[in-house]
């Protein structure tokens, strides 16, 4: 169990590194930096900057300095919890995302919950009635979730919902509690408006994970112990559900490694299309602001969520699973 | 054909299996799966669309006209008085009591839709100079007078650019799929190849990258694209970006076959048998992965086509003038204006169509050739 | 085709038959829609098991004998259907249900299965959960049958734990499958089976995956506990030589149907039908003695699909009456003494007999293969080989205790002769093959081939275009006949490829030495420009011969080259090995598992524990007169072909099982298992291989033993015999 920890461990810090740097060089990649932009919309707008005052500004923001001190310089402070001041929204960093970073985490999380609740029964019937009618209907249901982005199903339902109900679906808040600090009602205005972003995220991966679990559920049910197993009386279904379902259930939590990811990234392109007050939406202002630290910021703090997220998933199935808990490593 | 035997047709047919090779097994295992076989030749037929681009668009898709904005999708009408005769009525801009501008069309004013039509001029493969097209009007010119799915604000013919959209969306699946199809076979093949550090160093990367959310990354990356690059360095920019993400899985797959063909025992007796190391390589191990390449590459062509289409939708892929599946959603994104021109969702058609014929047609492929199947 | 009412009326009149029968099978049909049609895989089984007795289903791989257990429990897999038949089984209260009449997964069937029928399988592996415990699986068998409290079904699981003699039982109880070894795995899995009492457990190849010395442990256990339960049992496996060991009475399969039953002692010494005297003698063991060809029946066993029309085995049967038993299928012919026969020709006294009833008739028949000169300097010499595998593990890499799969081995190869390597799974005797062709570097030692100019080449350090001459004098034949021929060539590509690779032939030459050579191993020009996948396992061996040949090598290394066939085919394949000898005078390092097939094949003999070679000599003395204890043990444990003898046999059973390659014991490796042990010299002393002479050695060499008392002890042989009484 030990080494198993400790590789999944030091693969997650070497995850966040890479994330780390990855973020930073492609802030600095665009030619000119933030000022540049910011002396260009200043001359757009007819009043202009000097180049002396460009440099004060540069210095006061550290963007004169060599590239790996400025990672390095950036690194500290985030370490220590200073994201930095984002300068297209003149406050610091941590005031603009800090809710939208919860309300991220808390979409994804209930799109990974979504996405299992439906892949779970679904995988376990059509492995188990593999060729029956419904089988076939799931699994082309399933090829049309994969195939349709949810940005285009969140689109769909924006526009059915506008034509038909004359409401725009989307939010996270009706708008008494879009501004409104955090009470018990404002959890249950979230709660309402949850389930429906949840499940235009969760589709796509709920495809690939009932597939997941139907393919491995598939194979475990050839084992021989489902027949040592009846060979002792078990009644049919108890019998899938003790055994092979049990043991499908592994590579079916380790599923989060990579729904996660895939979850988060649609978080981002569905929270536009579909308005909701993530981080999606300041993403892609910050970025086309190319205001550093904002993009930065958010980036970074998507990796580690998805990282730590994966990591979680890798206690699950210690917990789980006794062939990593007392063996060695997989 | 002299020995009586082979007139038994049953006997015939299970001594051509006998003598059929793995690709032929393949073929036939694929030719069982429908789906898969109707979605290949779906694909096909979108290619045909790439290759022949000019000659599906009705009018050029690039010339701006502000007098045609927002034109809803005409219909055709086949018969006229039940004589087949395709027709569309010509379409009358007005503004209504609100000063919006409608379109109606006028059943009075007739407008023959003919096939193998001449319209704008183009070159086939860029060399053969012609004007025919597939469909288009006699007598006028198409682009003011035939608009099949309507027109986007600035007047363009949504038909046509969709039509032109198909090249480069499907393109940029092609290169990329090219590029990490490279990268994941050299660096699979390195890892399953060398073992040892290697191999852990190039695992490690492959599963950092995959737990990754790549849209944000896709996205700084995209962003940090010069605004003033040209429509093809841009094109290139963002293929290469989506490939960055997608050879893990080929790299997986390469990797996994390799390690387990290593120790299958028709290799070590190939090396037994005195084969040099690269004969070991091309005779023996490429060709009995080389079908679950081939499988995994056509699965991995929609990811990227759905990537392509996210970007540009987000206005951080292809960038107008060049026009891709994507940059036609982008029209798209206000909710508001989809619903008073609902037509503007077309383009959504088919990039759904395109990535569900790829999923099965891939499906079906990976399931051909995989050989522990039935025959 | 065959009504469910149909029984034999010898077998129901039968004065001997057991008074009480437990099952009664009758006409048990289950079947398989293709398209296309109905396979018949069970077509019209009878089988009776009687209170107290033990049945053996034996047949070759295909013959249905596994979905008869199956389909007796009721638990056939899906495409698969039972279609008609009666299981009639007499309950705890006498009164008899059938089985076949109720509702597969329905609660009377459920309760019958685990409470009045246990089962056990061939994997314990696989046949158990990997993330339950063992005591969560027995606890559940006993809660699914009784009413108990968690406390009792948890103290009876430890004791039903500790009646199958796995040591600490209370522990074992929370232990996880992969954490016991395979003997244990499967004393765990027949505990859990017979945890509610069953009256009848069924036993699925239970031992075929195991190694010798453990089947002989589990064997011994089941009659131990059949005598102490009186329970019967139903043994499904494809040894005779187990069968042997273990039955009452036979039955005898073949394409789903059976074809001849009765009691042990008859079907083996009177056998009726062609297809089990056929079996009896293409058994390496059968008679026992070296260097006599094998029967072996033609052919393989059809295809489904292909059932021949009439008597199912006349393709193959050398006393088919032409007009008759490939038109009518014969009914089964009631012999007496619920003997009975699917034959036509079943009441006629045979013309060949089956196994002699006691010593082996064979010896005297020994055809002369070329004299093994014992002056000829060896062509290949092992001298002190290791080889030793790292072990590194987690993520910093760290370096474990090395796999000591071969310490300081050292052998001769004659040239001519045939010399076998035997030993258990783990042994590393397959490693001493693959490092004998390089494509494992030894640790340590070194190994030297004999060239024709008589130099010895230095095989360990060989550089690549020397390797690949090296490999052509020395090849080698592998055990799986499907993964070892790439399945994208043609025969003619794959028998080619070593001719086109070395640039020994091109062109016309290359395709008439690939069609001669093709014709040698017994296959027909017509297969040339097949694939593998129409082959069938023997053919497909036979590739590989033809393959390994295609050089002209002095010597071939056969790794487990026959312990993936039937035992019809293997006998053919040992034939021809044995014929391309005689030939092309080669010599061949013959790596195997299976002591009979060793003891028909080879000249001399090495028998290898924990890396090394514990024991070594002439064939005929080894077996005769073993001086190692392993050896003796490994001897015995291996299962006698006579039913008769089984009863007054001395046997030694091993303790335990072989040790663990990166953790070998001090001394004499074998000491923790070996009865002769003294707790001091053995403990600390590793044993040294040298010549032990023995009083019974009668002129021949003697054998060479790494064993400290090898002259002093007196160990039984095979056959259970003390050495010298045969
Ligand atoms: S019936 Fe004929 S073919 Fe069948 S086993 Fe008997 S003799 Fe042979
Ligand atoms: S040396 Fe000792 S422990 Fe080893 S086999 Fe001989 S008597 Fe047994």
């Amino acid at each position: 169990m030990l080494p198993y920890l400790a590789r999944r461990l030091m693969l997650a810090v070497m995850t966040c590194v890479f994330i780390s740097i990855a973020t930073f060089t492609i802030i600095q990649l665009p030619p000119g930096d933030y000022i540049t932009s910011y002396v260009a919309n200043m001359a757009a707008s007819g009043s202009t900057m000097t180049n002396q005052e460009a440099e004060v500004l540069r210095r006061q923001y550290g963007l004169d300095e060599p590239m790996p001190v400025q990672y390095l310089r950036w690194m500290a402070l985030v370490v220590q919890g200073d994201f930095g001041r984002s300068m297209e929204w003149n406050r610091p960093v941590y005031d603009v995302i800090g809710e939208r970073m919860l309300l991220t985490f808390v979409v994804s999380a209930a799109a990974v919950l979504t996405t299992w609740l439906l892949a779970l029964p679904i995988g376990i019937y059509t492995a188990v009635r593999q060729h029956s009618v419904a089988d076939y209907v799931f699994t082309l249901l399933g090829f049309i979730g994969l195939a349709v982005p949810s940005f285009l199903i969140a689109l769909v339902l924006m526009y059915l919902g506008f034509r038909y109900l004359g409401t725009s679906v989307g939010g996270l808040f009706s708008p008494a509690y879009a501004e409104a600090p955090w009470s018990w009602a404002r959890v249950g205005d979230l709660a309402w408006h949850l389930p429906l972003p949840a499940l235009i995220l969760g589709l796509g991966s709920t495809a690939q994970v009932m597939r997941v679990m139907r393919a491995n559920l598939l194979d475990e049910l050839r084992k021989p112990y489902l027949v040592t197993a009846l060979a002792r009386g078990m009644p049919m279904w108890r019998a899938i559900l003790k055994y092979p379902v049990r043991v499908a259930l592994n590579p079916f939590v380790s599923t989060v490694g990579y729904i996660l990811p895939y979850v988060v990234s649609g978080s981002v392109i569905v929270s536009l299309v579909l308005g909701l007050p993530t981080v999606g939406p300041v993403l892609f202002k910050s970025l086309v602001a190319q205001d550093l630290f904002l993009a930065g910021t958010i980036v970074l703090m998507l990796g580690v969520l998805t990282v730590v997220g994966t990591f979680l998933s890798d206690l699950l199935l210690i917990a789980i699973d006794p062939r990593i808990r007392l063996g060695g490593s997989r | 054909m002299s020995d009586p035997a082979a007139a038994d047709p049953s006997l015939e047919k299970a001594r051509a299996l006998a003598a059929a090779g793995q690709w032929r097994l393949t073929w036939r295992r694929f030719r069982r799966h429908r789906l898969a076989v109707v979605c290949g030749v779906v694909i096909l037929m979108f290619y045909s669309v790439v290759a022949f681009a000019e000659f599906f668009a009705v009018s050029d898709a690039t010339r701006p006209s502000a007098q045609l904005s927002l034109i809803p999708p005409q219909e055709i009408h086949w018969f006229d008085n039940g004589a087949w005769s395709p027709h569309v009525y010509r379409v009358v801009r007005k503004r209504d009591a609100n000063m919006q501008l409608v379109y109606t069309p006028d059943p009075a004013a007739k407008i023959q839709v003919s096939f193998f039509a001449r319209g704008f001029e183009w070159r086939l493969f860029g060399v053969f100079p012609t004007d025919r097209h597939l469909i288009g009007v006699s007598g006028a010119d198409a682009g003011k007078t035939l608009f099949l799915l309507g027109t986007d604000v600035q007047g363009r013919d949504l038909w046509s650019r969709m039509v032109f959209a198909t090249r480069a969306s499907l393109t940029v699946g092609l290169i990329g799929v090219t590029l990490s199809l490279t990268l994941g076979v050299l660096l699979g093949g390195i890892s399953g190849l060398y073992g040892g550090v290697v191999d852990d160093t190039i695992q490690r990367v492959i599963e950092v990258v995959r737990s990754v959310p790549t849209i944000p990354l896709w996205m700084g990356l995209a962003a940090a694209v010069p605004r003033d690059w040209s429509v093809t360095q841009v094109y290139f920019a963002i293929t290469i970006i989506i490939s960055l993400v997608s050879w893990t899985e080929l790299a997986r797959v390469v990797r996994g076959r390799f390690l387990a063909l290593r120790e299958e025992d028709f290799i070590v007796s190939a090396e037994l048998d005195g084969c040099s190391k690269l004969r070991i390589i091309f005779a023996h191990m490429v060709p009995s992965f080389l079908s679950h390449i081939i499988a995994v590459t056509t699965l991995t062509l929609p990811v990227m086509v759905l990537s392509e289409t996210a970007l540009s939708f987000l206005g951080l892929g292809l960038r107008p003038p060049a026009i891709s599946w994507g940059v036609l959603l982008q029209a798209a994104q206000n909710v508001q204006a989809v619903a008073i021109t609902p037509w503007l969702l077309f383009p959504a058609v088919p990039v759904i169509v395109a990535v569900l014929a790829f999923n099965f047609f891939g499906d079906g492929l990976r399931d051909a050739a995989d050989p522990y199947a039935r025959a | 085709m065959h009504g469910p009412d149909r029984v034999i009326p010898a077998m129901s009149m039968d004065a001997e038959r057991p008074a009480e029968s437990l099952l009664r099978v009758k006409g048990l049909r289950t079947h398989i829609d293709v398209p296309g049609g109905v396979l018949r895989v069970l077509d019209g089984i009878d089988i009776e098991v009687g209170c107290a007795r033990t049945v053996c289903i034996v047949g070759e791989s295909g013959c249905g004998k596994s979905i008869t257990a199956r389909s007796i429990l009721r638990l056939v897999p899906s495409p698969l259907r039972m279609v008609g038949g009666e299981i009639l089984l007499r309950g705890r209260d006498g009164v008899e249900v059938d089985m076949a009449r109720l509702d597969p997964y329905g609660k009377q069937m459920r309760s019958i299965r685990g409470r009045d029928i246990g089962m056990i399988f061939q994997e314990p592996m696989t046949a158990l959960s990997p993330v339950h415990t063992i005591g969560n699986q027995m606890a559940e068998a006993i809660h699914l049958h009784e009413k108990v409290s968690r406390k009792e079904a948890r103290e009876r699981s430890i004791q039903m734990l500790h009646r199958v003699g796995l040591p600490k039982p209370a522990e074992r109880l929370d232990a996880y499958s992969f954490q016991l070894s395979g003997g244990m795995r499967q004393r765990a899995m027949i505990a859990m089976a017979l945890v509610c009492g069953p009256p009848l457990l069924i036993a699925d190849e239970p031992t075929t995956a195991l190694d010798v010395t453990t089947q002989a442990q589990i064997l011994d256990l089941m009659r131990e506990l059949r005598a102490d339960t009186g329970m019967s049992i139903l043994f499904i496996t494809h040894d005779l030589g187990v069968v042997a060991e273990m039955a009452d009475e036979v039955v005898v399969m073949y394409l789903g149907l059976v074809v001849e039953r009765g009691p042990v002692a008859q079907v083996f010494h009177d056998p009726r039908h062609p297809y089990t005297r056929a079996l009896l003698r293409s058994n390496p063991r059968h008679g026992g003695g070296a260097g006599r060809r094998l029967e072996a029946i033609a052919g393989g066993v059809p295809d489904l699909l292909n059932r021949p029309i009439g008597c199912p085995f006349h393709n193959r049967c050398a006393e088919a009456i032409p007009g008759t038993c490939d038109r009518l299928d014969p009914e089964p012919v009631a012999l007496g003494g619920g003997h009975s026969a699917r034959c036509w020709i079943a009441d006629r006294p045979p013309a060949l007999a089956g196994v002699p009833s006691t010593a082996p008739r064979a010896a005297a028949q020994i055809i002369v293969s070329p004299p093994v000169s014992a002056t000829a300097p060896p062509i290949l010499e092992i001298d002190r080989l290791s080889i030793h595998f790292a072990q590194r593990r987690g993520f910093l890499r760290r370096a474990m205790a090395p796999v000591r799969a071969v310490n300081a081995l050292s052998l001769a190869v004659l040239p001519g002769e045939t010399l076998g390597l035997v030993g258990e799974s783990g042994c590393g005797k397959t490693t001493t093959g693959r490092c004998i062709i390089r494509t494992l570097d030894p640790t340590g030692g070194s190994i030297r081939f004999r060239q024709d100019d008589g130099s010895m080449l230095d095989v360990t350090h060989l550089p690549g275009s020397a390797l690949k001459s090296y490999r052509r004098q020395v090849r080698m034949i592998f055990q799986d006949p499907y993964s070892s021929l790439d399945p994208r060539m043609t025969v003619a590509d794959i028998v080619g490829e070593p001719l086109k690779v070395n640039g020994i032939a091109k062109g016309s030459e290359l395709q008439d030495r690939v069609a001669a050579l093709v014709r040698q191993v017994g296959l027909r020009d017509e297969h040339l420009r097949r694939y593998p996948h129409a082959f069938s396992g023997g053919e497909r061996q036979r590739i590989g011969i033809a393959r390994a040949l295609s050089v002209n090598p002095k010597m071939v290394i056969c790794d487990e080259a026959v312990s993936a066939l039937d035992v019809s085919v293997q006998a053919q394949i040992l034939n021809l090995l044995r014929d391309l000898q005689d030939e092309l005078g080669l010599t061949y390092l013959f790596i195997a598992h299976d002591l009979s097939v060793v003891r028909h094949i080879c000249d001399r003999v090495a028998v290898m524990y924990a890396g090394g070679i514990v024991e070594l000599g002439e064939t005929r003395q080894v077996f005769e007169a073993p001086r190692h204890p392993y050896t003796s043990a490994l001897l015995s444990a291996a299962p006698v072909f006579d039913p008769q003898e089984r009863a007054g046999r001395q046997r030694v059973i091993l303790a335990g099982e072989v040790p663990d390659p990166a953790h070998l014991p001090s001394g004499c490796p074998f000491h923790p298992r070996c009865q002769h042990a003294d707790g001091a010299q053995c403990t600390n002393e590793a044993p040294a291989l040298l010549p032990r002479a023995t009083a019974q050695s009668d002129g021949m060499p003697p054998n060479w033993t790494a064993c400290h008392y090898a002259n002093t002890l007196t160990l039984p042989a095979i056959d259970g015999q003390p050495p010298g009484s045969s």
